[in-house]
């Protein structure tokens, strides 16, 4: 049993990382444009396919890969931004409305990828094998090791840049008070851009990390994106700590869901979360009440 | 002139609140504009910083032509914005805050914190003993205070406060102008105040502009201006255009 | 007699040029395309328009973005099937059945989550569909899961079962027609209005007397309708349906139509024919559609963002322009006595208080607002409220007004205990309102603006207003009856029929006041209706107001130019800190010391 229960854990923790991430990037660029960056899981899958394309094809070690594929990432977040988002902003277009708009986006880059890359799922290889690693009964793979470490790397780097770092503490009080923060004469529109580069990093190596273990495909943005959403709402739409929480919120009832219910209701499930947080507290758990 | 404002006409939309307005300040100049609500007193200084373009007009700041500047440039060469409101960024902590107040000149930000912050902390001491708790959980007048101290991170050399008395009490009111007197002396400070409480403003002023519907109806000295009948009239409803009391 | 039916006639279809082209469209269709194939097309896309009608009407006209609508063509798709194919019923009633259990699902959502900001609704709507999407993969037992539910019985009118392509085209053509027209007829009239109105300015559009919540909970009851016999309808033309055609991409579809379409059904007609018409022809590239559609999405908000109606109709088409000849016959008619309601002009002079406040307190999470205001307002008086920045008039008004509730204290309208009550309540029993800053509704003309105004003059629903016949076409003429003499009585009606935004600014309060005055209240609260006006425009203001006050309705505003209100004001209030510190005449309060003290500081 207790086998059983640490599986479920450690897949809560995994999958948890992921939607984490997603949700990370969502809240970020929330706070300083109020637009919900729906492109954003399509950004993780072309983390995923860049890897496809760097590893499986020309056979470039992850070393390597990785920090390419995440560039790709954020020079496709930065290019809707400059083509999509502040253009319709600047033209007067509300944020709900361009929100919706960056479905649109995403719809585009998922069709350009199945044209290219066609519409089966594409394997890459584990960053380290796929010999799985035996703790306290549980059988891991390596590779979720590398999910959850640079997960908690990438958070511990986030953490650092906000709090540390004077461009990050600026974009914190954008976040905080936009007002004030141009009338203290911050560059908005350029601290904008650097949301944009924050979110391309953090849904593109959600997007990396995750490929070996769940294949990859034009398809899986969709997916990615709306569970990054459930778990920005659930932690608070304002709020990057919350999203974080919220992540693992969900990825603790999905794998439980589909341990000890079924796994065909896991899905279910998360909506279901989705549902009554925005019926019952709409800000989120850590957000405040506007 | 350090400031020189023409002809500017600035509001909301289709909303016109300023009316070709025209004055200018010197060096070291306090000049206190008062007048009803709606009378276009924050709209001339959220057209003057940034906040807002103007529709049309020109402002001139040390002879250099500023019309229509966005905040971060004119923060850069030392204007001051105080909004309304006790603003301050309650989830960072007092002294980011501050130096944040630098940061439109970040290229530079360590010179610019080495040589204003220590300023800071003289004129406002409490800030000193709380500058590592989280803005959000001082009181009104802190707030205020360091809204002000942000202002002077930037080589500060002419300050826009808005309503600074709102929602303080007349003690704390009294403390805080006392302060900006002595920064006014220390730094040749030029300050563009902006009250509805004509009273405290024309005490510390030298000169009153009295604004009403969006035009200066009157423009003269500080001290003339207290207790005047005139103003009182355009207060309450009587009064006419003059040109200098 | 002839001549004149003919005549009625011909101005009929001049009018309604758009719909006899669809008919004729419709009817001629599978006559000339005697393709197989492309009369498939055909009835895809008459499916797709008939959802497309009522998501206009919610998204573009009511501002609610659903992502979720595929939801609603799921359930009255499988109710139709399981209905018929496993439980043997007719195709006819399961369609009916399906289409009110939808219609029940669609208010249970709606009671909780209508309410929220449009951003957390959006997002409950996307889980709403998801939700509809999962069960039917999951619940293989009923859904037949991923396989879906086969053998779905054809529609049959007696002994003939519809199995032919072109019977089925022409069947939906109907509902296509049906609902287009319900569509059109809703969006020109009274509810249309109050849909744009409530997008536009949902403040604005409470203080006229609409009911938010229950006007956008019938709307969206109404769309998951309208996609229920959609989907009803595709089940038994397709006779099998599986859970493929219910997923996000036909929600987003919708939607990327309604927004590229804009904002009237012919636009949004239009560009479903275009989008679905190519991707159905070219089925080569079906799994290209989405990211096909995501482009012309962005390429068309950027060439168009009020969306492609606004390109083919640039005056609004939306609201259909009447022409003083068309008004006349509807004026006459009115010039009957018995028809005619109580008019802006002739108002009965009455004794007593209109308005009471006593001990209003109101705090905001510690601050307080108003602390104790007692006030009273007399019949026809006009009473103005000063006091200086953050005193509290704008929250006094509001708490006069419903948008607030006082924590303490009550206020009296009419003799009636009005404190709880909400703004479009305070509206029906006779309130009316301007607000500070210009609250109309952009996109309308001016005379559609002041017709909000006279929104509670109607009572008919969305399928009465749909059909146009008998009340509601009368209360439409008074309604609009009303807004032009409210527009006479401004100097405004030359100017009926431009874009209000494209009004000057002293023009456009003008037209909030005729709007409010459309609503024939009892007594007005004005917001500082001088704000932003020059001299001239506050000089007319103020010999409108008397003039307004001439006719029998009381006065209240709140004002800062202070030349304004104590010449026009018989009693002035004046509010510090959420107190009160003066009430009297306005030579009494000018002279007043604690008011010189508020305004000016202490003295000496």
């Amino acid at each position: 049993m207790l086998e059983y229960i640490l599986q479920f854990v450690a897949s809560a923790i995994t999958e948890g990382c992921i939607y984490a991430l997603m949700g990370l990037g969502l809240v970020i660029i929330h706070r300083s444009t109020e637009v919900m960056y729906f492109a954003q899981g399509t950004i993780a899958m072309i983390g995923g396919i860049a890897l496809y394309a760097l590893s499986t094809l020309y056979h470039i070690p992850p070393v390597v890969a990785v920090p390419v594929g995440l560039v790709v990432c954020v020079i496709f977040a930065l290019a809707s931004q400059w083509l999509v988002v502040l253009p319709l902003l600047d033209r007067g277009v509300t944020p709900l409305n361009v929100s919706m708009i960056t479905i649109g986006v995403g719809m585009i880059l998922e069709m350009t990828v199945m044209m290219l890359f066609g519409k089966d799922p594409l394997p890459v290889a584990p960053f380290s094998g796929d010999e799985p690693i035996n703790v306290l009964g549980a059988s891991i793979v390596p590779q979720e090791f590398w999910i959850v470490g640079s997960t908690v790397l990438a958070l511990l780097l986030a953490l650092l840049f906000f709090k540390r770092t004077w461009i990050g503490k600026a974009m914190t009080g954008l976040g905080d008070n936009p007002l004030l923060a141009r009338a203290s004469g911050f560059p908005v529109r350029r601290m904008f851009s650097y949301s944009f580069v924050f979110a391309g990093l953090v849904g593109g190596l959600g997007g990396i990390v995750s490929t070996p273990i769940s294949y990859t495909g034009y398809w899986i943005g969709t997916r990615l994106v709306i569970k990054g959403f459930v778990a920005a709402a659930i932690g608070g739409i304002s709020n990057p700590l919350g999203a974080v929480l919220g992540g693992l919120i969900i990825g603790f009832f999905e794998s439980f869901t589909a341990g000890f219910i079924s796994s065909r209701l896991k899905d279910l499930i998360t909506i279901i979360l989705l549902l009554l947080i925005l019926r019952l507290r709409p800000q989120g758990l850590m957000g405040e009440r506007q | 002139m350090l400031l020189r404002v023409q002809k500017l006409t600035a509001g909301y939309g289709n909303l016109i609140v300023l009316r070709e307005i025209s004055f200018s300040m010197g060096v070291g100049e306090t000049l206190a504009t008062i007048g009803a609500n709606g009378a276009g007193k924050s709209t001339l200084l959220w057209a003057l910083s940034g906040m807002i373009r103007p529709k049309s007009g020109q402002v001139w700041f040390e002879e250099q032509e500023i019309t229509g500047w966005d905040c971060s440039r004119t923060v850069a060469l030392g204007i001051g914005h105080v909004l309304q409101g006790m603003h301050v960024f309650s989830s960072l902590m007092v002294e980011d805050n501050l130096i944040l107040g630098a940061y439109a000149q970040r290229s530079n930000l360590q010179a610019f914190k080495e040589r204003n912050l220590q300023i800071v902390y003289k004129y406002f001491p409490v800030l000193e003993k709380k500058r590592r708790q989280h803005a959000g959980s001082l009181s009104g007048g802190e707030k205020q205070m360091l809204a002000i101290g942000r202002t002077l991170m930037c080589d500060l050399k002419l300050l826009f406060l808005d309503e600074p008395s709102a929602g303080l009490a007349p003690l704390l009111v009294k403390h805080l102008f006392e302060i900006l007197n002595k920064l006014r002396e220390e730094f040749s400070l030029t300050i563009l105040l902006v009250e509805q409480n004509a009273e405290v403003a024309l005490r510390f002023a030298n000169r009153g502009l009295v604004l009403a519907q969006g035009e200066i109806m009157l423009d003269g000295e500080a001290r003339s201006l207290i207790n005047n009948e005139e103003v009182r009239k355009i207060y309450l409803g009587k009064g006419r255009r003059n040109a200098i009391t | 007699m002839s001549l004149a039916k003919s005549s009625a006639v011909v101005s009929l279809v001049r009018r309604r040029w758009q719909l006899f082209v669809l008919i004729a469209l419709i009817v001629c269709f599978p006559i000339l395309i005697r393709t197989y194939f492309l009369t498939r097309v055909g009835i895809v896309l008459a499916l797709f328009v008939i959802n497309i009608t009522g998501m206009t009407l919610l998204t573009r006209y009511a501002g609610v973005i659903s992502l979720g609508h595929s939801a609603f063509f799921a359930c009255g798709a499988y109710f139709s099937a399981i209905l018929t194919a496993k439980a043997g019923w007719n195709p006819w009633v399961a369609m009916v059945v399906g289409a009110g259990v939808t219609v029940i699902f669609a208010y249970l959502f709606s009671v909780p989550f209508l309410k929220l900001r449009r951003a957390y609704l959006a997002m409950a709507t996307l889980g709403l569909g998801q939700v509809a999407f999962l069960l039917a993969k999951d619940l293989t037992e009923v859904t037949g899961g991923v396989s879906g539910i086969p053998g779905i019985p054809h529609f049959s009118f007696g002994r003939v079962v519809l199995r032919e392509d072109w019977q089925l085209f022409y069947l939906f053509g109907c509902f296509v027609i049906l609902f287009v027209f319900l569509t059109e007829n809703i969006g020109q009239t009274r509810l249309g209005r109050a849909y744009h109105a409530i997008r536009t300015n949902e403040t604005a559009a409470q203080a006229m007397g609409i009911d938010v919540q229950r006007e956008l909970g019938r709307l969206f009851c109404f769309s998951a309708l309208v996609s229920a016999l959609a989907g009803s309808m595709l089940a038994h033309f397709i006779t099998f349906i599986s859970p493929e055609s219910f997923t996000i991409d036909f929600s987003f579809t919708l939607l990327i139509i309604v927004i590229i379409g804009g904002a009237n059904i012919w636009g949004t007609l239009i560009t479903a024919v275009v989008l679905i018409g190519f991707s159905e022809v070219f089925r080569g590239f079906q799994d290209l559609s989405m990211g096909f559609y995501g482009l012309l999405l962005i390429l068309a908000l950027f060439a168009f963002p009020e969306g492609l109606s606004a390109v083919l109709f640039p005056r609004g088409y939306a609201r259909r322009e009447m022409s003083a000849k068309d008004l006349e016959p509807v004026l006459i008619d009115l010039k009957n006595p018995g028809n005619l309601q109580r008019s802006v002009t002739d108002m009965p002079l009455r004794e007593g208080k209109i308005l009471e406040l006593s001990d209003i307190s109101k705090n905001f999470g510690g601050t307080e607002a108003l602390s104790k205001v007692s006030v009273s307002v007399d019949y026809n008086q006009i009473v103005g409220i000063i006091g200086p920045n953050g005193a509290g008039k704008t929250t006094l008004l509001n708490v006069i007004n419903g948008f607030l509730t006082p924590q303490e204290g009550r206020v009296t309208f009419q003799n009636r205990d009005v404190t709880n009550k909400t703004p479009h309540e305070m509206a029906r029993v006779g309130l009316g309102r301007t607000f500070q800053l210009i609250n109309l509704f952009k996109g309308m003309t001016v005379l559609e603006n002041v017709m909000v105004g006279g929104h509670l003059k109607g009572r008919s629903g969305i399928l009465m207003g749909g059909f146009n016949l008998g009340r509601p076409r009368h209360e439409e003429a008074m309604i609009r009856n009303t807004a032009m003499r409210s527009l006479e009585f401004l100097g405004l009606v030359d100017r009926a029929y431009e874009m209000v935004q494209n009004l000057s600014f002293g023009e456009q309060k003008l037209v909030e006041l005729a709007r409010a005055l459309a609503m024939e209240p009892e007594l007005l609260l004005l917001d500082e209706p001088a704000a932003g006006l020059n001299s001239a425009e506050t000089e007319k203001l103020s010999e409108i107001l008397r003039r307004i006050r001439a006719r029998g309705i009381t006065i209240v505003l709140v004002e800062h130019n202070m030349p304004l209100v104590m010449s026009l004001s018989d009693l002035v209030f004046v509010l510090d800190f959420g107190r009160e510190i003066a009430f009297g005449t306005p030579e009494e309060v000018s002279r007043d010391k604690e008011v010189i003290r508020a305004y000016l500081g202490q003295e000496g």
